[in-house]
């Protein structure tokens, strides 16, 4: 079981869902901190003992200038602007290279080769029962997929596994949610927070993934993402009350379920629910 | 022209709300932009009077005719997405999540049984605002090429900021360090990071203000729910002073920014005490760019 952990709206709790869950699991678990432009899973889970380290690498072309006719094949075949000519000399820009390789297929002359260029860095380490797997964007760097589809393919797990998915709803999210078999949305009881639901619902759907809501910081005010929840035919799995108990607690980079005790429950019910909407494929959710 | 960018890191640390209060307190007209185009907000708390729908185009997406593919695999092989998958039926299909628009199966193919088409990605818009101009846009959920729709309404904001006269460019940045990010950046003034006093949010404006120093971009900083964690903005503060990022001030803990998101509202229109800490950090603000 992989499940995705995304939200849409940034700040709505995804990390401190993933954590929780992770150290209110019953048996070993892997979870995989997706969100790899900032990666705060380490600051919860921090690691007990050693931590591997491998580099994420993207290819990008080389100029071999002896052989280079500066026919310009390469930069028409580039569809991401990565070669170009300038004055019968070729450039790449390795930042806007997506390393597909279509450049080295139409050079007649052989004067491409692949180098590969570092993008992010991928560590796992152990906190108790928890394998923790992270990728960490570098700095400066745009392509965040890479790095999230590098950790997901590195990780092959026999325990259920979390996923702590990037905020928003493009291609990241994507990356990080079509890897799973099914989705927890991670929502607040805002207008911002019920409008980027929707957009989140929308890519769990086109995805055919099955999915369930669940609501943090639950006010009380009988609200819009209920209503909502309940026209679209959508599984609301849990409610996390608002205490600002939990806001310091998680600010201090402690479990909640640990240091508040009485919330460990709510986290275990969530792995109930997930297992019950995992188990369920007749398509309801 | 001042071009203020609204950047966090992390998401959720008060951006838009910040943003919608900045240009109701900008001398107008303002041109303010909504640059998180993937979860865009900020028209929610503005309610704009709206122009017409302009379509996003952007990348590619491969297409494989059915009636020229004689299913050899080459295509396959040589896509480094796996983007293109065997059906049921033994037909080869483009899985359009997975495909980057490029372009290399076109090449392979023997039988130019290929084709890439450019897909609408989204739409953008123009919006008049009681305080000015307003621009926003939408991604398709779950599309790529979020950093071109950014870049394009960066330039379409400048544009629009010099006919119509606007003082001012605010702009609402979307979460993270990535690829919409930087392109948010283009031609930045200043970048007013809104932090948030817990680990998440120290280590992110961290990784943010590392980006900006990149990217030569200054930064100005100012802390939203200072009193959930007292030690952690002092922290900030000191990060502040070392990295020479200017200090702005703080916000307290309220429930008003809930309030006013559900009354359509900026946070200037709801509580006194949280309105006098977003008016002096943007005093602040105009004391250190020297905005009138």
């Amino acid at each position: 079981m992989k499940i995705c952990i995304a939200s849409g709206k940034g700040g709505t709790g995804k990390t401190l869902l993933s954590v929780n869950l992770a150290c209110q699991a019953l048996g070993s678990v892997t979870l995989l901190d997706c969100d790899v432009e900032e990666p705060n899973v380490h600051l919860f889970l921090p690691p007990g003992g050693a931590v591997q380290q491998e580099t994420v690498t993207c290819p990008h072309p080389v100029v071999d200038v002896a052989r280079c006719t500066a026919c310009g094949a390469c930069v028409k075949a580039c569809l991401f602007h990565a070669l170009a000519r300038v004055r019968g000399r070729l450039f790449t820009f390795p930042e806007l290279c997506h390393g597909c390789g279509r450049c080295l297929r139409v050079c007649s002359s052989g004067a491409l080769a692949e180098a590969p260029r570092g993008v992010g860095v991928l560590r796992t380490w152990s906190f108790e029962q928890v394998r923790v797997g992270e990728g960490r964007l570098n700095i400066g760097e745009g392509m965040a997929p890479a790095v999230i589809k590098a950790l997901l393919a590195r990780s092959v797990a026999s325990t259920p596994v979390l996923v702590d998915a990037p905020p928003g709803t493009s291609c990241s999210v994507v990356a990080a949610m079509e890897a799973c078999d099914g989705v927890l949305l991670v929502t607040e009881p805002t207008p911002f927070g019920l409008h980027d639901l929707t957009l989140a619902v929308a890519v769990a759907r086109q995805l055919k993934k099955p999915f369930g809501v669940i609501l943090n910081r639950a006010d009380g005010q009988t609200g819009t993402v209920e209503a909502y929840c309940q026209a679209e035919n959508i599984a609301l799995l849990a409610k996390l009350p608002l205490d600002r108990r939990i806001a310091e607690a998680s600010s201090k980079g402690q479990l909640v379920s640990r240091v508040l005790p009485e919330y460990a429950p709510f986290f275990q019910q969530v792995w109930r629910s997930m297992e019950r909407m995992m188990a369920c494929t007749n398509g309801s959710y | 022209m001042h071009e203020w960018v609204i950047l966090s890191g992390k998401g959720g640390t008060g951006k838009t709300s910040l943003a919608a209060a900045f240009a109701t307190l900008a001398r107008a007209p303002v041109m303010l932009t909504d640059c998180d185009v993937d979860a865009a907000d900020l028209h929610l708390l503005i309610e704009p009077e709206w122009g017409t729908r302009i379509p996003f185009f952007a990348g590619y997406k491969a297409h494989v005719e059915e009636t020229s593919c004689v299913r050899c695999g080459t295509c396959q092989q040589a896509c480094r997405f796996q983007a293109i998958q065997s059906r049921a039926d033994g037909v080869l299909a483009v899985n359009a999540f997975r495909c980057e628009g490029c372009g290399s199966c076109q090449t392979v193919c023997p039988h130019a049984a290929i084709a890439l088409t450019q897909p609408q990605r989204g739409y953008w818009q123009k919006g008049i605002i009681r305080f000015g101009h307003f621009l926003h846009a939408q991604l398709d959920p779950g599309a790529e090429n979020s950093g071109k729709l950014v870049a394009l309404l960066r330039r379409e904001a400048r544009r629009l900021a010099e006919e119509k006269g606007c003082s001012i460019m605010i702009t609402d940045g979307p979460p993270g360090i990535g690829c919409p990010v930087i392109a948010s950046l283009a031609d930045a003034t200043q970048i007013v990071l809104i932090a948030e006093p817990s680990c998440s949010g120290y280590h992110d404006a961290e990784r943010l203000i590392l980006l900006a120093k990149q990217f030569a971009c200054p930064v100005s900083i100012c802390v939203n729910k200072w009193d959930i964690n007292p030690a952690m903005t002092d922290a900030l503060h000191r990060l502040a002073e070392k990295a020479q990022v200017h200090w702005l001030g703080c916000i307290r803990y309220s429930s008003a920014f809930v309030t006013a998101q559900r009354k359509h509202k900026t946070i200037l229109e709801i509580d006194t005490a949280v309105a006098d800490d977003v008016r002096q950090i943007w005093k602040n603000m105009c004391v250190h760019t020297a905005y009138r």
